[in-house]
């Protein structure tokens, strides 16, 4: 990204247009890094620990939530905590690579009983769709999409 | 039934040297403890002699005490559980456990009890293992005086000393964990007694509840955790005595509740916390004869907290003492002693004569935005602070105690 601007910088001789182009740049959010061990959960306060399951909400303004799990967020965004239209995209844990986040769009959804996850609702995230299969064949659970996993969440958890 | 069977047993076995015991050692019959306890039978005392046994996967299925003499070593070379408990009333004394195995998909303790009653676990010592002791779905069990150390320093893969899960009727009584992700944590788990431990430098926090009712902690040391302790989604609990001290950082709490009920916190000592103690959606709990001292915030509590009551504590040098983040409280407050009151007492009965107002304006903004605790000791602050101290209009106006203390509580 920073090679790019300087390339751009150099290309583009008007000022007003290097500007806009800063602009446009930093408004991008982008997804920040979850600190284990140091940042606290946005929706049950706890201090985020697992690096199986760190989840983050990415506000269009750029302010990253972070979470110590996958029904954390859910229940983040079923409560309506930040307004859908200001969301502008949601990042998870691909459990096959633990310490980086993935949008929510390459994201297949496990729950599993018998993998446990920090909130209790044993949900966890891949990317690949085979690996999702053979876990949830393996630890007794099911593949879902975000959509299930919301109103999964909603009826375990808030009722 | 007992002396019957030992009598018939002691001219058959020539290996047990006596009724009903299996010694094992490299000097005697049974060399590996696994050999010992496939050996024995239901009541007997399998005696392991000093040394270290480089052994997993080890299974008690019958009633029996495992002695350890003078301390032997049992080493699970990071392979795996180290022993699993599935009868009633065994009990484990005088070892040192160390190295289960570390995965993410199964959990691996040292010493696990599995659907089992009256289990104890006493007078051990744990190192460098993924989960120290877990008890599983079991009840009435004991674990005493154990000295439980993992490496979770920075490691965020890291198990919990003492794990609960679907229990009942534990007692956990002075042990010392730490270096663990939690040093102790409870889920689905009711009528415990958690007393008398020392749970330092844990990653997360050194006492947990989870969906955990009626139960009790007291007498306990939570000092230098991610955050002392978490109580969440529980009701009945009831938290005297302990001391929570020397929790810093972004997230970290003396003691974090969250949607807990009718419970109690009293004569405890908050020292030195971000937060001493932070309420959110909780409701009817007795906060009472707490000190809070020398801590960035005292009290945190959220507006959807309600019928809490704050009395007779003694608020101490703190940066704030109550913080909020709505005008609204329907909490009381009463009969605290407040240093930083400065009423006075005509009629000398120990209260003051004009109410205090523990919240202030400037604990208000950075509750809702956090930078802005830049300007903290700017004059500015200072003068909003006594401005809104006087006519308040953004504070919440009932979040008064009407009857400041004079004299500090005993």
């Amino acid at each position: 990204m920073e090679r790019q601007a300087v390339t751009m910088i150099k290309s583009m001789a008007p000022i007003s247009v290097l500007l806009m182009t800063i602009l446009v740049i930093s408004c991008e959010p982008a997804v920040q890094a979850i600190n284990y061990g140091k940042d606290g959960c946005s929706y049950c306060r706890m201090t985020i620990v697992e690096d199986l399951y760190g989840s983050e909400l990415l506000t269009t303004k750029g302010k990253a939530h972070k979470f110590d799990s996958i029904e954390c967020l859910a229940a983040f965004v079923i409560k309506d905590e930040v307004a859908t239209e200001k969301i502008h995209n949601l990042y998870f844990t691909d459990f096959e690579e633990a310490g980086n986040l993935y949008p929510l769009q390459e994201m297949i959804f496990v729950q599993a009983k018998k993998l446990k996850s920090p909130m209790g609702l044993n949900l966890s995230a891949f990317r690949t769709q085979k690996t999702a299969d053979d876990v949830a064949l393996l630890y007794f659970g099911e593949t879902m999409t975000w959509e299930q996993v919301k109103t999964y969440v909603e009826t375990a958890w808030l009722k | 039934m007992f002396p019957l069977r030992t009598i018939l047993i002691i001219p058959i076995m020539s290996t047990a040297l006596w009724a009903g015991q299996v010694q094992v050692g490299s000097d005697y019959h049974y060399i590996t403890v696994s050999e010992g306890l496939e050996a024995s039978l239901s009541g007997d005392t399998v005696l392991v002699h000093p040394g270290t046994y480089v052994e997993s996967g080890l299974i008690i299925s019958h009633t029996l005490t495992l002695l350890g003499i003078d301390n032997p070593i049992i080493d699970g070379n990071h392979s795996g559980e180290i022993l699993t408990v599935t009868a009633d009333d065994v009990r484990i004394e005088g070892f040192t456990f160390k190295g289960s195995g570390l995965s993410h998909l199964e959990e691996n303790a040292a010493v696990r009890f599995e659907e089992t009653r009256g289990g104890r676990v006493s007078d051990n010592t744990f190192e460098d293992n993924f989960f120290a002791v877990y008890i599983s779905k079991s009840e009435k069990c004991i674990i005493e005086n154990n000295r439980i150390s993992g490496l979770a320093k920075t490691e965020s893969r890291s198990g919990n000393g003492i794990h609960l899960w679907y229990c009942k009727d534990i007692t956990i009584e002075e042990n010392y964990i730490e270096g663990h992700r939690d040093g102790i944590y409870l889920e689905f788990v009711e009528q415990c007694v958690v007393t008398h431990n020392h749970s330092t430098k844990n990653l997360r926090y050194g006492l947990h509840f989870m969906f955990s009712n009626h139960n009790e902690y007291n007498n306990n040391q939570f000092d230098k955790n991610g955050a002392g302790v978490a109580v969440m989604y529980s009701r009945h609990v009831d938290m005297h005595n302990n001391v929570f001290a020397d929790n810093w950082g972004s997230s970290a709490y003396g003691l974090l509740l969250k949607d807990i009920y009718d419970s109690n916190i009293t004569d405890n000592q908050f020292n030195r916390n971000t937060v001493g103690l932070y309420s959110e959606a909780c409701n009817r709990i007795q906060v009472e004869g707490n000190n809070f001292e020398n801590n960035g915030w005292a009290v945190k509590i959220m507006a959807n907290s309600m019928d809490n009551v704050f009395t007779h504590n003694n608020f101490l040098a703190n940066t704030f003492d109550i913080a909020t983040n709505s005008r609204q409280n329907f909490n009381a407050f009463n009969q605290n002693y407040w240093n930083r009151y400065r009423g006075y007492d005509l009629d000398k009965d120990g209260i003051g004569d004009v109410p205090f107002r523990p919240v202030k304006l400037f604990s208000l903004l950075t509750e809702k935005n956090e930078p802005t605790l830049m300007l903290m000791r700017s004059i500015f602050v200072e003068i909003m602070d006594l401005a809104e101290s006087y006519i308040p209009i953004l504070t919440p106006a009932t979040l008064i105690d009407a009857e400041p203390l004079m004299r500090i509580n005993p």
